[in-house]
């Protein structure tokens, strides 16, 4: 309160009309802040009250339509470049004769005829980069050359080594460039996601070369490439797309009307998710939590519903940006790796509806990014355990039940690998380690307990839901045991119990990550590890707890 | 049509020239516009239609004729005007709802001040008036702005552009930084821009007086700056920020009147200073990262040193925005004969035919405008700090406001409710000025036991309760 220096009592009782009988009183009359500090707040709370259709409204006014007139700034020339490049790739294959179903195979990836499309590719990706980056894509550019570079060590060794050591390469290299561009904050945020999904190609590039086992015969030249890397309907906002799948579909497109609707529907559900993201779950939790000093509402229920609105906003982003790929997925007529469902919305990169109501920590990770899921499988998860069994393998004398408890044990190792090489994924990122780090966790706890559970019970609460009726493998099965048994009730009790939980783990993780990457000068912006240390770190106790119960009952 | 907007602009011109002439006496001169505040309401003689509004004659009778030149080349701007003005008042009513001058307004009358002859003492009520009415307007303009509904200014999309040279003057328009994405603002900027065109139009800054307007003016608009948020959301691959949307949210009115209501209960008490400055472009240039052009008005010293706590400056932000003015300034500094780009004026993006109008006025008076900003306060009492850049400066102490004195303005106490529990300025003992109170019991009927139910609708019901009401004799 330095600032507000009193003058003396003077200059403000009455000196004119010189009243002494309330001249006693005066001397508080500038002083008495406490009394008004209660009234401003009472005031408020009614305000509060009074003004909820206001507060609507003005999110209207100030956010729905910037976000809407900026993103759709963002959006029109993604899809325009996606489009253009479908275009001319279709008149290219027309003139060229090429047979709509061969798929190629690698080594016709480098011919002349196929080197057009690759540059179609190429170039429409590099034009809806200059779009969205401007110059920063030639940082991003140079990037990708130096990993087509690093990539010709494949050539040099046998077996998986020269793969495993590109891998390291690349994501030590992602460090050091974090690093060396570290002084400009303001760029690296933007291409960190764009190297990641470079990265994250390469590396299978790598890693698929080296599985067929003449790396240098099979190499793709540097317009394939760059056509690969490039990909319009993946270089913007991912997701990963194996070269395999990207040479497949290369020049066999076909079904415009239904990738048309596709697309537009995939628009207007990310640009829902946007405005969930950006405008309606901020509100729902300035609702939530009225006017009142942070301090207040430490813990309880409050505390958590706005942890799970902070989330919802950090959800919803994630499926804006997922909706958003799967709209330029459908506009080039690409397919996935997962080829899913093709259904209304074309592939899936995301299952919004199976992360809201999750059956499972783990089952919630597999719906998350589906094709990054895909490639942590193929490359890190599999190459993992294939190694470790390798080493094992030397001591063939193990009796049965030692090997059981082992390979348990090397699938404990390598899901935390698999999530330790995810998180170096995303480049220098605490909060993105930690959050990682701590699912891997209560994921793992999570699986272990429930298989256990179910074995124990003969129940059907596993991690992952049970494949059906004919399929379940355990007597208590809600599906087979129809409505009237009241065990089958139960383990749906269980089971709802499970994903309860799962959605308290997820908004309390995700909450974390609300305020990540906001370059904004933080002066009154929470320490981010503020909503855990309010919730009292509950969610780890519980995570762990899972963990030393499977432990103790094991 | 042609003909007679021509004559009545012309005898409008007679008529307001008059009206100065009469008004040169007061020493609220550039307050009269306050008056706009009941445009339109039904005592006035002439039916409202948007189109032909700035015609009406109480706009005659309050505005300087800048100041209409203003509303006329900026269409639109009226009603944010008139609402602005009305915000103030509701504002100020409610900050000193609990005080013995409880921010009352008088009929509209020609050639009187809205707020009563309260104005012609320079006491810390007045600098308040002058404070929330000139922030009042700047949040209207920019809210208008940034609706819309204005026309000579858009959602300023133009900092968008990429390019440097735009980007740099774009930027500096808007007194906004400018992002990398681009995005939609409330226009803080024009707001700013505006206030000072319009309010400060009167106070040339002459006298002490006319500096502490100009001072608490800039201390209005100065909170409104300071309020201004940019919220911004990133959206990409795992938490990066491939997309990101920005925008700018001005904060409710309330805010910026309680931060006023602070200031007010820790005024400045100012006095005639011998230093006016002289030189006023080697402050910031030398400094530029701790005073702007117009944190000018205060010694470099008590910009940087002012030791606000965090939670109510929001010094950064300001800091910020005061900043973007500075690529101007250098630039002329280097280039001397380059006028048009000068922070004080108006730049040709913002005010589009006003700032052409006031150009044509040459250096001279360009020169006297620009200093106009540019001057030290000191405290009364000089162990006191130099009042900031946001604080509210007075020269004169209150009148007690106990009695009813119809030459000084003041309506005094009598039959005013009070608190008969509380200690502060809203007890009956400070309130009612020792004259005692009378005590009655009333049946109040108000919304009671409100419930919000999910989502977005209060339900009360309406009860009945005795209430035990005291009013000042």
């Amino acid at each position: 309160m330095d600032y507000q220096y009193y003058d003396d009592e003077a200059d403000y009782a009455d000196e004119e009309d010189g009243l002494g009988a309330g001249g006693g009183g005066h001397a508080n009359a500038y002083i008495d802040h406490e009394d008004f500090e209660q009234l401003r707040g009472h005031e408020y709370s009614d305000d509060n009250y009074g003004s909820v259709m206001d507060r609507l409204l003005d999110s209207y006014e100030h956010c729905i339509l910037p976000s809407l007139t900026q993103v759709a700034g963002y959006i029109v020339p993604l899809l325009l470049g996606c489009l253009l490049c479908r275009l001319l790739s279709a008149v290219y294959a027309r003139r060229a004769r090429l047979v709509a179903s061969a798929s190629s195979s690698w080594q016709e990836a480098n011919s002349m005829k196929l080197a057009p499309l690759h540059l179609i590719n190429a170039l429409c990706g590099a034009g809806i980069l200059y779009a969205t980056l401007g110059q920063r894509m030639l940082i991003l550019q140079l990037l990708t050359g130096i990993s087509y570079a690093l990539l010709q060590l494949v050539r040099l060794g046998k077996g998986r080594r020269p793969a495993v050591a590109l891998a390291v390469l690349s994501i030590g290299s992602q460090f050091i460039y974090e690093l060396a561009i570290w002084q400009k904050r303001d760029d690296w945020p933007q291409l960190r996601g764009l190297q990641m999904v470079t990265n994250m190609k390469v590396i299978s590039l790598a890693f698929d070369l080296t599985a067929t086992g003449a790396a240098g015969l099979h190499m793709p030249n540097i317009v394939a490439y760059f056509g690969y890397i490039l990909h319009p309907a993946t270089c913007a906002l991912g997701p990963w797309l194996s070269y395999a799948r990207y040479l497949e579909v290369l020049h066999s497109k076909s079904q415009l009307r239904r990738n048309l609707c596709q697309m537009l529907l995939n628009v207007l559900l990310s640009l829902v998710a946007l405005l969930v993201s950006n405008c309606i779950a901020p509100t729902l939790s300035e609702l939530n939590a009225p006017a009142e000093p942070l301090g207040a509402h430490q813990g309880g229920w409050s505390h958590w519903l706005l942890m799970y609105t902070g989330a919802l906003s950090v959800r919803t982003s994630h499926y804006f940006v997922s909706l958003l790929s799967q709209a330029q997925l459908a506009a080039v007529g690409q397919r996935l790796d997962v080829g899913a469902s093709q259904g209304l919305l074309g592939d899936l990169v995301v299952r919004p509806w199976r992360i809201e109501w999750p059956h499972s920590l783990s089952a919630l990770v597999r719906c998350w990014n589906i094709p990054m899921h895909e490639w942590l499988k193929r490359y890190v998860y599999a190459t993992s355990k294939q190694e470790q069994l390798q080493t094992q393998g030397h001591a063939q004398t193990q009796t049965q039940t030692q090997a059981q408890t082992h390979s348990r044990h090397s699938t404990m190792v390598a899901v935390f690998c698999t999530y330790i090489v995810s998180s170096l994924l995303h480049g220098m990122d605490f909060r993105i380690y930690l959050v990682l780090l701590s699912l891997a966790t209560f994921a793992e706890g999570e699986t272990m307990l429930r298989r256990h559970l179910a074995t124990l019970c003969n129940a059907c609460v596993t991690a992952n839901p049970c494949p059906g009726a004919e399929r379940c493998r355990y007597a208590h099965c809600p599906r087979r045991l129809g409505w009237r048994s009241w065990t089958a009730w139960l383990v749906r009790l269980i089971n709802l119990g499970f994903s309860l939980l799962a959605i308290a783990h997820l908004a309390y993780l995700g909450v974390v990550l609300l305020n990540d990457t906001l370059l904004g000068d933080s002066e009154h912006e929470l320490p981010f590890m503020y909503h855990w240390s309010a919730a009292g770190y509950l969610s780890h106790y519980v995570g762990i707890g899972m963990f030393v119960l499977y432990m103790f009952l094991s | 049509m042609d003909l007679s907007y021509i004559f009545i602009v012309c005898l409008l011109a007679l008529y307001s020239a008059d009206a100065e002439s009469k008004q040169k006496s007061g020493r609220g001169r550039g307050s009269m516009w306050w008056g706009i505040a009941k445009v339109g309401e039904p005592n006035n003689i002439s039916p409202i239609s948007t189109s032909i509004m700035y015609m009406d004659p109480a706009i005659h009778s309050t505005l300087r004729r800048k100041q209409r030149r203003l509303v006329r080349d900026n269409p639109g701007v009226l009603g944010a005007l008139v609402k602005g003005a009305n915000l103030a008042i509701s504002e100020c009513q409610h900050q000193f709802r609990n005080r013995r001058w409880n921010c009352s307004t008088r009929n509209f009358l020609r050639g009187k001040n809205l707020f009563g002859k309260i104005v012609d003492r320079g006491c810390r009520e007045t600098g308040f008036i002058y404070a929330i009415t000139s922030a009042a307007v700047t949040h209207s303009i920019a809210r208008a702005c940034s609706e819309g509904t204005i026309e000579s200014c858009t959602c300023d999309y133009s900092h968008q552009t990429r390019s440097p040279q735009a980007n740099h003057q774009a930027g500096s328009v808007a007194g906004v930084r400018d992002w990398e994405w681009g995005g939609c603002s409330d226009n803080i900027g024009f707001g700013f821009k505006f206030s000072r065109e319009f309010v400060d139009t009167g106070e040339r800054g002459r006298n002490l007086r006319e500096k502490m307007n100009l001072h608490n003016n800039e201390a209005g608009r100065a909170h409104v700056q300071a309020e201004m948020r940019q919220e911004c959301k990133c959206h990409g691959m795992s938490g990066s920020c491939t997309v990101k949307t920005c925008w700018m949210r001005l904060a409710n009115f309330r805010v910026i009147g309680d931060n006023l209501k602070a200031r007010f209960d820790g005024a400045t008490r100012v006095q005639v200073s011998n230093s006016l400055r002289q030189s006023s472009n080697a402050v910031p240039v030398v400094n530029p990262n701790a005073a702007g052009p117009n944190s000018v008005v205060v010694a470099g010293v008590g910009v940087g040193g002012n030791g606000l706590p965090p939670s109510v400056s929001g010094y950064d932000d300001e800091e910020r925005m005061l900043n973007d003015h500075m690529p101007e300034l250098l630039l002329d500094n280097s280039h001397p004969n380059s006028k048009q780009h000068h922070p004080n004026m108006p730049s040709p993006n913002s005010l589009p035919v006003a700032g052409a109008r006031s150009r044509g006025h040459g250096r001279g008076r360009l020169g006297r405008k620009h200093n106009r900003y540019h001057f030290q306060l000191n405290p009364h009492n000089p162990e006191h700090k130099p009042p900031g850049p946001k604080d509210i400066v007075y020269l004169e102490s209150s009148p007690s406001f106990c009695e009813k004195n119809l030459r000084q303005g003041i309506l005094g106490t009598h039959g005013r409710q009070c608190n008969d529990t509380s200690l502060g300025v809203d007890g009956c003992d400070l309130m009612c000025c020792g004259r005692g109170y009378r005590t009655q019991e009333v049946v109040v009927v108000e919304r009671c036991a409100c419930t919000f139910h999910w989502c977005c609708e209060v339900k009360c019901k309406l009860c009945r309760t005795k209430k035990i009401i005291h009013t000042c004799l």
